[in-house]
């Protein structure tokens, strides 16, 4: 089963005709993702290895009516368009990869999705990944890497950093575990689908008995998913990872998300508010697989 | 200018610089499959029994160099030192000039 | 620094009441001086008494003594001589706004920012506004009224009564003067690419609401669609100046897309670092998220990196050939980490940029640096790149580590911690 993607789905690449999502087909199909269509307007006609290009999402829905999830490589300042098109034509899963998306066209991505059947993942994610069965973005990078690091499981995975997506999975492959599906959220302060929204799924989700997280300094998306568990929402065990105990208040990085502002966000608010809603929280990153085993056995 | 100089600009801005007068006696010349590590388009051929370009300067310079640095550090381990890439960066070069505390490594 | 790093481009004072008075906010009268002699000049066509307000990014301005007001043209010069030229957290003043005095009756708040938990943009209003609004807010949140707004549905004016309507002695025609400014000020937010849209204090004087500050931060992910502001002086706009290794790391993803090197100095001259106790090191990671995980092991073992750098996204060797160059280039650094994520990026252009750095910077050793080095190489070619530093000679530095990918963050920590005491111990280079 796993959550969002696995090997039956059917998936399209918005701006395919761009040289990066190019690369991200060959990833895709290498690993055994059905890519079935592209879209990149004005270009509707061509082929992409072997992939048909079509002007809109309409007509690649119209041409491949099993397509269900999307992968958005277009420029950020266009990333919008791009992304109600997909929800317009009834797209489930929407992968939104660039980076330095702005924020209120994101909040009015998120207000369009907002009631419908749509799960948007990012934007600034590497993607999702069902170990053995598929991946959308690019995330693992390259295939062999990508099998090497992920294998498949019953662990659920969620990351707010791109890189340590792979490098949580690598710790729960090292420790024994596979993982049913693993989903980089994107590091930006507005994303689509959040930590609850996918506690969510993965709670729904019979292949998934656990989920392990990492989680970093800004916004409110650890102490919303202690919440959401307090109140019932997710009751699997949980272990989870949060960087940036040490990182001083106004301490700026890359990420635009990760920027503690006016009290909240800090890291210790989030190990606690995780804490009290009974996820194992680690002290040091590289023990989680270890933390899994104990959560697994006392849950 | 030495005559015997084979150069080409990269992208980043620099340069890679070859003494054809070390390269003839080189051994190994190491340069040429360096550039086939993890590199593309693999600039260098031998030609006359020393290394030549056999990529339009203009490719390597638009990005066909993708400086991995492999030729540079490979000819200076395996080779006879012919091979330099000068990377210059002004603006940190004017720092130091007007630094108060020398950094660690000058010390 | 306006390559995507996070800092927010903020506008002065004057430049946001610019765009307050385009869309209907009132402002009071008032011009940009450079000069104690333009300062006088705009103060007797607008008339006394005067606010003379230092154009800086900084918060707080009042307590920092960057606000003063004058009742004559010989007080304006005076102050104005005062301010130009000084610096406040580091920032110069180079220009003053002068502004007519208000007649202050009331002061409140009204801001339009986003919402982080529930994504929506969020109108907030207070009947009590002024330096302390942020003290206040934690000490009696019932003060503070928040209204959330559909995006797609926009701010109607109802959402403007709505939100003023609980603030308890303000009149019928008052609350409807500050709900039709709830309007234009998202209407502000929302054509500006705003992060926050931000009146402290808005002033209730004889003529009604005026905004005596304005606080303006634009997207800075939407700036290239926002042509018409004033971009020149958003470039600057930090928390504070660039560095000069951060204006000259600042070049190395300028003209190259090929990955990114971006470099921040996180504590510049190591003042923090020596204040805790901290010994300063040179760091660079693959991946935020990365550096906050070794941050976080690196600091309760005594270690505090001074900078912060990411070089992920597949970069060039060249690239981070630079990087380490500026890295190693704080004076202060008795240490140097570099660790990736399990990463899929071609960890030996990483190993290369580094090795060709250091052979540069320590031409006598080969390379040997002389500080204690750690680099845990974990990721694609991650075997190659420790191969690398071996073949040259470097791995063997009994000041070096090289870590593979079985490391953790916290194996790597306690790696530097091995190689800084040993070298403390006896092993250290005379500097």
């Amino acid at each position: 089963m796993a959550i969002l993607i696995n090997e039956t789905t059917e998936v399209m690449v918005q701006g395919i005709t761009g040289r990066e999502a190019q690369l991200r087909v060959e990833l895709m199909r290498s690993y055994g993702t059905k890519v079935v269509a592209g879209v990149t307007p004005g270009k509707g006609g061509q082929e992409v290895m072997g992939v048909p290009v079509y002007d809109t999402v309409e007509e690649a829905v119209e041409r491949h009516p099993n397509i269900s999830a999307t992968c958005i490589f277009v420029p950020a300042k266009v990333a919008k368009h791009a992304a109600l098109e997909a929800i317009d034509a009834g797209i489930k899963v929407i992968s939104l990869h660039p980076e330095r998306v702005p924020q209120q066209d994101m909040l009015e991505i998120i207000a369009y999705s907002r009631g419908k059947d749509v799960t948007v993942i990012g934007p600034n994610t590497i993607g999702v990944i069902s170990p053995g069965k598929a991946l959308i973005g690019m995330i693992g990078g390259n295939v062999d890497f990508a099998r090497q690091c992920f294998r498949p499981g019953r662990i659920g995975v969620l990351s707010r950093s791109g890189g340590n997506t792979t490098t949580l999975s690598y710790y729960l492959t090292k420790a024994g575990f596979g993982q049913s599906t693993a989903v980089s959220v994107g590091g930006d302060a507005f994303i689509g689908a959040t930590w609850r929204d996918l506690l969510a799924l993965f709670e729904k989700d019979p292949e998934t008995d656990a989920v392990a997280v990492f989680g970093e300094i800004g916004t409110t998306t650890e102490e919303d998913a202690a919440e959401f568990i307090k109140q019932g929402g997710f009751t699997k065990p949980m272990v989870a990872y949060i960087a940036g105990r040490y990182a001083r208040p106004n301490m700026r990085f890359g990420h635009a998300g990760a920027i503690i502002s006016r009290g909240t966000g800090a890291a210790q608010g989030k190990i606690e508010a995780l804490k009290s809603a009974g996820v194992y929280v680690v002290d040091h990153f590289g023990d989680i697989g270890e933390a899994l085993k104990t959560a697994l056995s006392r849950h | 200018m030495k005559d015997n100089l084979l150069q080409f600009e990269v992208f980043s801005g620099g340069k890679v610089c070859i003494d054809l007068e070390k390269c003839k006696g080189c051994v190994s010349k190491v340069c040429i499959e360096a550039c086939t590590g993890t590199g593309k388009p693999e600039a260098f051929e031998l030609r006359e029994g020393l290394p030549a370009l056999r990529v339009d300067p203009a490719a390597l310079k638009k990005g066909g160099c993708v400086e991995c640095l492999a030729c540079e550090l490979d000819c200076q381990l395996y080779g006879n030192k012919g091979l330099t890439i000068v990377l210059p960066m002004p603006e940190l070069d004017h720092y130091l000039e007007a630094a108060a505390t020398k950094p660690v490594y000058m010390r | 620094m306006s390559e995507g790093d996070g800092i927010m481009p903020r506008l002065y004072e004057y430049q946001g009441k610019k765009l307050f008075r385009a869309g209907g906010i009132p402002v009071p009268e008032g011009r940009v001086a450079t000069t104690p002699q333009e300062a006088q000049e705009v103060a007797q066509s607008i008339g006394f008494p005067v606010a003379i307000k230092a154009q800086v990014l900084a918060g707080k301005r009042g307590k920092a003594g960057a606000i003063k007001f004058a009742e004559d043209a010989d007080e304006v010069y005076h102050i104005a001589s005062n301010l130009l030229g000084k610096s406040i957290r580091g920032m110069e003043i180079t220009r003053l706004l002068v502004e007519k005095k208000l007649n202050i009756k009331k002061e409140l708040y009204l801001a339009i920012t986003a919402d982080p938990s529930s994504r929506q943009p969020v109108a907030i209003f207070s009947a009590v506004g002024g330096m302390d609004i942020e003290e206040m807010a934690a000490q009696d949140p019932g003060a503070i009224i928040k209204k959330k707004i559909d995006i797609l549905r926009g701010f109607r004016d109802y959402d403007g009564l709505n939100l003023v309507r609980k603030a308890g002695d303000l009149s019928g025609a008052e609350k409807l003067s500050l709900a039709a400014l709830a309007a234009k000020l998202y209407r502000l937010y929302r054509q500006y690419d705003c992060k926050l849209a931000e009146i402290n204090p808005l002033v209730l004087t004889d003529e009604g609401f005026v905004a005596a500050d304005a606080r303006v931060d634009i997207d800075d992910d939407a700036v290239s669609r926002q042509t018409g502001l004033e971009l020149e002086a958003m470039e600057d706009a930090g928390e504070r100046p660039p560095t000069p290794l951060e204006i000259a790391a600042g070049k190395i993803d300028a003209f190259d897309h090929r990955g990114s090197a971006h470099f921040v100095q996180l504590d510049p001259g190591a003042q923090y670092a020596r204040e805790m106790g901290l010994v300063p090191i040179g760091f660079d990671c693959v991946g935020t998220g990365a550096s906050l995980a070794v941050m976080d092991e690196l600091v309760p073992l005594g270690y505090y990196p001074i900078n912060f750098c990411d070089t992920s996204g597949n970069p060039t060797a060249s690239k981070l050939y630079r990087v380490t160059k500026i890295i190693f280039s704080q004076p202060e650094i008795q240490g140097y980490v570099f660790v990736s994520c399990v990463s899929s990026q071609q960890l030996d252009n990483t190993a290369r940029g580094i090795i060709k750095a250091l052979k540069e910077l320590y031409p006598a050793t080969g390379g040997k640096p002389n500080i204690p080095v750690v680099l845990a190489f974990r990721g694609a070619w991650d075997d190659v790149a420790q191969r690398l530093f071996e073949d040259h000679g470097i791995a063997q530095s009994p000041l070096v580590k090289i870590l593979g990918r079985e490391a953790t963050e916290k194996d790597a920590a306690e790696a530097f911690d091995r190689l800084y005491r040993a070298w403390q111990g006896g092993d250290k280079v005379e500097g």
